[in-house]
């Protein structure tokens, strides 16, 4: 595989402020004020998401845990980075 | 995505954990907060004398959160110490929630404090929640913090308090007790930024402690922990280890249990800064705040005779000390430290000028907090005379 065709990795923004809560994680994206509170499937992510990582590998860690196909956690991954990377909580090299 | 109401914590500012009481004297629930705060030297939880009720759950979730160990009641659950039904664990991560999502907003305008001090080239140190969550607790979600304390040199002190009002749009809801008072004798201005309360210390204490402390060896060194990957300023062991002590003597009467954890951590984390400490507490003329912490934390956890804390309990206090401590913690403590302080100022006009300050606040000062100047005087005497809570 080439750069180019290389999966996109993502990773927490550095300057989210962010908080485990028991079993979830509650974070303020960088310029933001509202509290985003997740639960604890996303606080797997994000740990996860501490290092560049792509939807294929987080959906080969999480398929591990949660009962369901690797297909539906690849879907499931793709939107959730989507949305991280919107709230700007998560930086992409796309 | 959970909008979160937080706006309860600042209610909750002023609030105090009844007491640590005599060993006898502790109920089921005192023993078990005292656990609970205990964990990270006892390594372990003793299980509830019997089911938790949610009334009884409760009440354990109120008290952890006016002694701040509420992150010590989560680390404990995360560890599996309880097995609490999914009610319970609900009703305790509904109050984690609201508790950390102001820790973050507190941070979040940590950085913008930070951020307008640097551009004005104001040395600064933040002091106590913010600093110790991240720099010594080992997961900042354990330690829980209701504002900001930050340390200024008192030179820098007006210039500090005009960034953040004009910079920050910040609000000072108490006028000075009279002019220039803050820089000669104030232990800290209060402005609220982004409606959290930013408390800007130039002392440890208000009373005599704070006036004999010297805040400028707190400026000689410092470390660094950081926050959303930006390098904050904070003190050195030393300066760590006797604020801890001062708010753990001082800040609250009885003492507040989630002080005396942070000292208990602070002296585990840097027994070999043991000496340095006595030695500042000496320069300081503040044997009588290390002593009277290390004994109330020792009370507390019941700490072993060979922990490190105990060689704090047996520092020699100067008598004159011992009696500025009771003024302290006597009925009527919201006003004779500050008669006390007479005793450390030098210089009788210095002292004069104090003297009235305290008698004839300004005008402004009487209205910010809703007093005539017969009715500030009123409940001065009253207090001195053990006539009014505190």
């Amino acid at each position: 595989m080439t750069e180019r065709d290389a999966p996109p990795l993502y990773q927490r923004r550095v300057d989210v402020l962010w908080r485990r809560v028991l079993e979830g994680v509650a974070l303020i994206p960088p310029g933001q004020d509202q509290v985003n509170h997740f639960g604890a499937p996303m606080a797997i992510v994000w740990s996860s998401l501490e290092r560049p990582v792509s939807v294929e590998q987080l959906a080969e860690e999480l398929v591990e845990i949660f009962d369901v196909t690797l297909d539906v956690v690849r879907s499931d991954m793709e939107q959730v980075m989507a949305d991280l990377v919107d709230l700007g909580a998560v930086v992409s090299n796309e | 995505m959970v909008p979160i109401d937080t706006s309860m914590i600042d209610r909750m500012g002023a609030s105090t954990i009844r007491g640590t009481r005599s060993p006898a004297a502790r109920s089921d629930l005192d023993r078990l907060l005292l656990a609970i705060a205990a964990m990270p030297l006892q390594g372990g939880v003793p299980e509830p004398p019997a089911k938790f009720t949610a009334a009884e759950f409760d009440e354990l979730l109120d008290r952890c959160e006016r002694s701040r160990t509420l992150g010590a009641l989560g680390d404990a659950i995360e560890r599996g110490e309880w097995e609490l039904d999914d009610d319970l664990m609900d009703r305790l991560s509904d109050r984690l929630l609201i508790w950390l999502s102001h820790s973050l907003r507190l941070e979040r305008t940590t950085l913008r404090v930070a951020a307008a001090l640097g551009s004005a080239s104001i040395p600064f140190r933040m002091l106590k929640g913010v600093a110790l969550a991240h720099f010594l607790y080992g997961e900042p979600s354990h330690r829980i913090f209701v504002d900001l304390d930050i340390l200024i040199r008192s030179d820098d002190l007006d210039e500090a308090i005009r960034v953040l009002l004009s910079d920050l749009d910040g609000v000072r809801p108490e006028a000075q007790v009279r002019t220039g008072f803050d820089l000669e004798f104030a232990k800290d201005v209060t402005i609220r930024v982004d409606d959290l309360e930013v408390d800007v210390h130039r002392t440890f204490a208000r009373g005599p402690f704070g006036l004999t402390m010297d805040p400028e060896e707190l400026f000689l060194g410092s470390d660094i922990f950081s926050i959303g990957g930006t390098a904050l300023p904070t003190l050195t062991p030393t300066g760590l280890l006797i604020h801890g002590c001062f708010d753990a003597a001082l800040g609250n009467h009885p003492p507040r249990l989630g002080s005396l954890r942070d000292l208990m951590l602070l002296v585990e984390r840097w027994p070999e800064h043991l000496d340095d400490l006595i030695e500042m507490g000496g320069r300081w003329q503040a044997q009588a705040v290390i002593r009277r912490a290390a004994v109330e934390t020792i009370a507390a956890f019941d700490l072993a005779d060979d922990h490190p804390i105990r060689r704090l309990a047996d520092v020699s206090v100067p008598w004159r000390q011992v009696l500025f401590l009771r003024s302290y913690t006597t009925q009527g403590r919201g006003y004779w430290p500050q008669f006390a302080s007479l005793a450390v100022i030098p210089g009788v006009r210095t002292r004069a000028r104090y003297l009235h300050a305290l008698v004839r606040p300004s005008p402004e000062y009487l209205e910010s907090r809703g007093w005539t100047e017969r009715g500030h005087l009123r409940r001065a005497v009253r207090q001195l005379r053990g006539q009014l809570d505190d």
